[in-house]
């Protein structure tokens, strides 16, 4: 018996020292053709550019002296880093003949998934909005919710409106795809899609999508214009009808009140006060006139 | 008249400003060779030795430019106390000019020797960085402000025709920023000069801080309510008038400036006019 347990106890310490130098070979290798790097037993594949890894502080960078070359790639490799997160490295090279690519490798156990979202099927679609409080608002969605009914516009129909990206994610949130706008008709409130990677072959014409989505339209309503109840709660109303008088008092009745003063006193004054009262006068004109403008285009523009 | 005050004022100034011009350009090599050696690896015994000496030299540069810029402002602001409110003034007061005259040669006198000490300043920093860093600081620095600039026009482009605006209003309020601290400081000392009859200096120091903090408070209210008046206008606004709505800001910024330098202006003037009493 003590032999039979002495020989299995032999055999597990044996295994254990063949599999630990596979695992714990830290060492960066990379293929002839740059498709794929070799690291910790792991493939990587190369990602064809349209997704980027989202948090580059989780990546940390791998040692020079890990990153083995073949002579080959010696020859023509004058500078290169590596840096790694749990399923992504990134390679940027430096060529002696002057060339430089970075190039993004993905596990090859995720390399469905980056597919996926690399043809508009992702896990998660999102857009980060900055409301009127000036906060930034994630707002989650789906393709579906998205791509309503298809419209085909002018390109000058919708002439004021405001646009966000819209990202696609995966599951892990490791990787992030520009997928889409989506545009806001400032003056109809009307709420569409633009499919980034959709062709638009008539360039006086753009076809997007109109968002039908009832959820989402209320949640953008909330983001955009904000509810009634909600800033009656926020700001009360008092406090408010302050600030619009001092306002008022700052941006339109000192410089009234200064205009008529300016005139009072150059029509009393002689030379030289009199030119200097005129043109501090008309100076006050020229700062309604330009504040009243900046508020005109602002609401009206 | 006019033209031989502003050259006797300019001639006041300039006797000194040149020999110490000169000098903040030396101190500027010597503080940039301090910033070269502290840049570069020394190894060795006199390792310490030399990099004290260079930090010596860069803070003796530091000092040395921080001393032009004030003895300037001093040279300036001291031509103007002594030539109104002092003895002199009687001399002063009773030349063939008019008092306007007598203002408008010292203010474009104090606006030139500014304007020639800023000059003198950017290149002494432009020698202190090009000797001090290997690293393309100064194309960097061009690169960074043709890239702002081609910012602004793009940003502008179709929509607005008239883009060449964004480089003239900065033109308009460095110019208007640096009247204002001249006539700021010379409605100071008139003022002083005008209340008080002893250490009309140290009244104008103290109504110089009491009045920029008065300044500063109002400023600050103006800032908070305009960011609030912003703030709630940007719910509306499309980004494409963005440019537009900046623009037009610069522009009141100009405009008030401009407002602001014209009251300290008429002020001053009323007080040599009418208030001045040299008896």
């Amino acid at each position: 018996m003590k032999k039979i347990l002495s020989v299995i106890i032999l055999l597990i310490t044996l295994s254990l020292l063949l599999s630990v130098p596979v695992y714990a070979d830290s060492s960066l290798k990379i293929s002839e053709d740059y498709k794929c790097v070799y690291y910790q037993g792991k493939t990587y594949e190369k990602t064809d550019g349209k997704a980027y890894p989202i948090n580059y502080r989780k990546m940390t960078s791998v040692k020079n002296s890990m990153i083995h070359l073949t002579a080959e790639q010696s020859d023509e490799i004058e500078i290169i880093s590596a840096r790694k997160s749990d399923l992504v490295i990134e390679l940027d090279i430096s060529f002696y003949s002057g060339g430089y690519v970075s190039h993004t490798y993905v596990e090859s156990s995720y390399a469905s998934e980056y597919r996926a979202l690399v043809e508009g099927n992702a896990e998660k679609v999102f857009f980060i909005v900055q409301d009127f409080k000036l906060d930034n608002i994630n707002v989650n969605t789906t393709m579906e919710a998205l791509c309503g009914s298809e419209k085909t516009l002018d390109n000058f129909e919708v002439d004021k409106y405001d646009w966000y990206t819209v990202y696609g994610t995966d599951n892990k949130e490791i990787f992030q795809c520009d997928y889409g706008r989506i545009l806001i008709d400032l003056r109809e409130g009307r709420y569409f899609y633009l499919d980034s990677h959709r062709d638009q072959p008539d360039p006086d014409k753009v076809t997007l999508w109109v968002i039908t989505d009832e959820e989402l339209i209320e949640a953008l309503d909330a983001t955009f214009f904000g509810s009634e109840e909600n800033e009656e709660s926020d700001t009360p109303f008092i406090l408010g009808f302050i600030v619009v008088m001092f306002l008022f008092i700052i941006f339109i009745g000192i410089p009234m009140v200064g205009t008529v003063l300016g005139f009072i006193f150059s029509a009393r004054s002689n030379s030289p006060y009199k030119l200097l009262w005129r043109i501090l006068a008309l100076l006050f004109i020229l700062c309604l006139v330009l504040i009243l403008s900046i508020v005109l285009i602002t609401i009206f523009g | 008249m006019f033209r031989k005050l502003i050259k006797y004022d300019l001639k006041y100034t300039f006797k000194y400003w040149w020999i110490m011009a000169l000098s903040s350009l030396g101190l500027s090599v010597m503080g940039g060779v301090g910033v070269r050696i502290l840049n570069s690896d020394i190894q060795g015994d006199k390792a310490f030795l030399t990099q004290f000496f260079s930090v010596i030299a860069l803070v003796l540069s530091v000092l040395g430019l921080s001393a032009f810029m004030l003895a300037t402002m001093l040279f300036v602001y001291m031509r103007y106390y002594k030539n109104f409110f002092t003895d002199e003034g009687y001399l002063t007061f009773t030349l063939p000019v008019k008092r306007i005259e007598l203002l408008n040669s010292k203010i474009i006198a104090a606006f030139l020797t500014n304007a020639a000490t800023s000059a003198v300043l950017v290149l002494d920093i432009a020698i202190i960085f090009s000797i001090g860093e290997d690293s393309k600081v100064i194309p960097n620095a061009f690169e960074g402000i043709s890239e702002l600039f081609d910012m602004l026009f793009n940003g502008v482009a179709g929509k607005l025709p008239s883009a060449i605006f964004y480089p003239i209003t900065g033109i308009a309020l460095i110019v208007l920023s640096s009247l204002f601290s001249i006539l700021a400081i010379f409605a100071c000392i008139t003022f002083a000069s005008v209340i008080t009859k002893k250490n009309k200096v140290l009244a104008a120091i103290g109504i110089y801080y009491l009045g920029s903090g008065i300044f500063s408070v109002a400023g600050q209210i103006i800032t908070i309510f305009g960011m609030a008046a912003i703030a709630g206008l940007s719910e509306s606004i499309s980004k494409d008038l963005v440019w537009i709505v900046i623009l037009l800001c610069l522009w009141l910024a100009v405009a008030f400036m401009a407002m602001i330098c014209l009251l300290l202006y008429i002020a001053i003037y009323r007080m040599l006019d009418k208030k001045l009493n040299l008896a």
